[in-house]
């Protein structure tokens, strides 16, 4: 991996940290949106869409309840594509196993990084003494809420660069002792790791006829998709009108 | 609108000390410069609004709104600092846990569900679906939240209870597990889609994987230890040839 290509996502990996942490929340850092960006600005589109789609499903259950400040989706997205793609020992599209192997290590790093999240955020009430000390408060405030972007910044820009820089090497030296017996394992993992956020989301979800709505999303899922053999946008859009619809009917039904 | 476009910074300074507390102050400085007696900010009104401050950052507007209309009225001689304190602290927590609902736990989920299924469908679309569908939501709860938290003052509850959330919740959760369902067999399909046999299994084994995973998230067993469990039962139904891609 290039340092230039390190540069640019670090670069990248600010700006999508911003819309984390300070600005907008306009969800640019979900996985599903941040993963695909990456793995387009390292050439590579519809390997960040797959890293992003698993990592979506995966990350469902993240909620930031209250202070409680769950572990980074983002970050694991930028990075784990940013790596598959970046040191993957193959030329082309990466093995799903390889991108398992770099999601396993950005899993590793998950806990030491909400342990600096939380550091940078106790550190960050210097910020109300920046917003107090200027003699026009309101420049003061000011100034302390751009200050407070450009950390947030940097937090995202600082951990991405070194664990992009550092562990590129590592890793694909690592990947080439895996026995290749193990390799399908991996793989299987990959496929298998949205059910942990699905069994996740559903232990939240209270809903009486929970159980007969994921029946029936299975069923016509089947019929349309695979029965019917519809596929893009619009079928999918529809079936989640349909869906609501049958949603309110229900909700109406029992009303009655 | 310039108070929807600060509420964008709300999080920007957000510390454990007093949250979005400096990003609800600079949300509240056109207002500090209006009624301040000469060019600078009214201190008064900036030190009471830099202290602890959270609540969901969608939801944020409503407050924003009746604190803007309640601070007026100050300006202009009615009520007192006390209402606008109450108000504050007595609402913020109360969206706070609403918005999370129905933001993060309910509206988030939901359209991550929509664009992974896109992304299998459809591909390059499913992250500009996801943003679009979002945003244009999370921006009417911010645009009609300032105005309405500005029209309604400290009657704010009742617009709350004109928009019922609660009931948006319930039904996001529905279609949430209706969405589940749909997703699955996609899903499985990803794998190998020339062999039904194999389709079948693998859609077995989701559903069985999902279902302890259910057991052991309401049981209370750590991720890390589901992750590693869920590693190894892959590597060994892998070493078995059944699901070996």
């Amino acid at each position: 991996m290039s340092f230039l290509d390190v540069l640019q996502v670090s670069l990248l990996a600010g700006l999508i940290g911003v819309d984390r942490l300070a600005v907008g929340q306009f969800m640019i850092s979900q996985p599903i949106v941040a993963a695909p960006i990456i793995g387009w600005v390292m050439g590579d589109f519809h390997t960040g869409l797959l890293v992003g789609a698993v990592l979506e499903l995966f990350w469902l259950q993240g909620l930031p309840v209250g202070g409680y400040v769950p572990k980074d989706a983002t970050l694991a997205a930028i990075l784990t594509t940013a790596l598959a793609l970046g040191a993957s020992p193959v030329r082309g599209v990466p093995d799903v196993a390889w991108i398992t192997w770099v999601f396993l290590w950005v899993g590793l790093l998950m806990s030491p990084a909400a342990a600096l999240d939380r550091w940078v955020r106790q550190k960050n009430a210097f910020l109300i003494d920046v917003a107090r000390s200027d003699g026009n408060i309101g420049r003061g405030i000011t100034r302390a809420v751009w200050m407070g972007v450009g950390v947030f910044y940097l937090y995202y820009f600082c951990v991405t660069l070194p664990v992009l820089w550092l562990s590129a090497g590592a890793l694909k030296s690592t990947y080439g002792w895996l026995s290749p017996r193990l390799l399908p394992g991996l793989r299987l993992f990959f496929f298998l790791l949205p059910a942990m956020g699905m069994a996740s989301l559903l232990t939240r979800k209270a809903h009486p006829r929970g159980r007969l709505f994921a029946v029936a999303g299975a069923v016509v899922s089947v019929v349309v998709f695979l029965g019917f053999g519809l596929d893009g946008t619009g079928p999918a859009v529809a079936l989640l009108m349909a869906a609501a619809l049958a949603v309110v009917v229900e909700e109406r039904l029992r009303a009655v | 609108m310039q108070a929807v476009g600060r509420s964008l910074f709300i999080q920007s300074a957000w510390n454990y000390e007093n949250f979005q507390g400096v990003g609800f102050g600079y949300a509240l400085v056109p207002l500090m410069k209006e009624t301040a007696s000469q060019d600078a900010p009214d201190p008064d009104l900036a030190a009471r609004h830099l202290k602890s401050f959270n609540t969901n950052p969608y939801m944020v507007g409503m407050i924003l709104g009746g604190v803007l209309r309640l601070e007026e009225r100050l300006a202009s001689g009615q009520g007192s600092v006390e209402d606008v304190e109450n108000f504050k602290s007595s609402l913020m927590g109360a969206f706070g846990a609403l918005g999370d609902s129905f933001v993060w736990g309910g509206l988030r989920p939901l359209l991550g569900l929509l664009a992974v299924m896109l992304a299998v469908l459809s591909g390059a679309v499913a992250p500009l679906v996801f943003l679009v569908c979002y945003n244009g939501i999370v921006l009417w709860l911010r645009i009609a939240g300032v105005r309405n938290g500005y029209a309604y003052g400290a009657e704010l509850i009742q617009y709350l209870k004109t928009i019922n959330l609660q009931r948006k919740i319930y039904r996001m959760n529905g279609l949430t597990l209706f969405m589940i369902g749909a997703l699955l067999p996609l899903w499985a399909l990803q794998v190998r889609p020339e062999v039904p046999v194999f389709f079948a299994g693998l859609l077995a084994l989701l559903v069985m994987v999902i279902y302890l995973l259910w057991k052991a998230e309401r049981k209370g067993v750590p991720m890390l230890l589901q992750a590693a469990a869920l590693l190894l039962v892959a590597q060994l139904l892998a070493q078995t040839g059944w699901f070996s891609f």
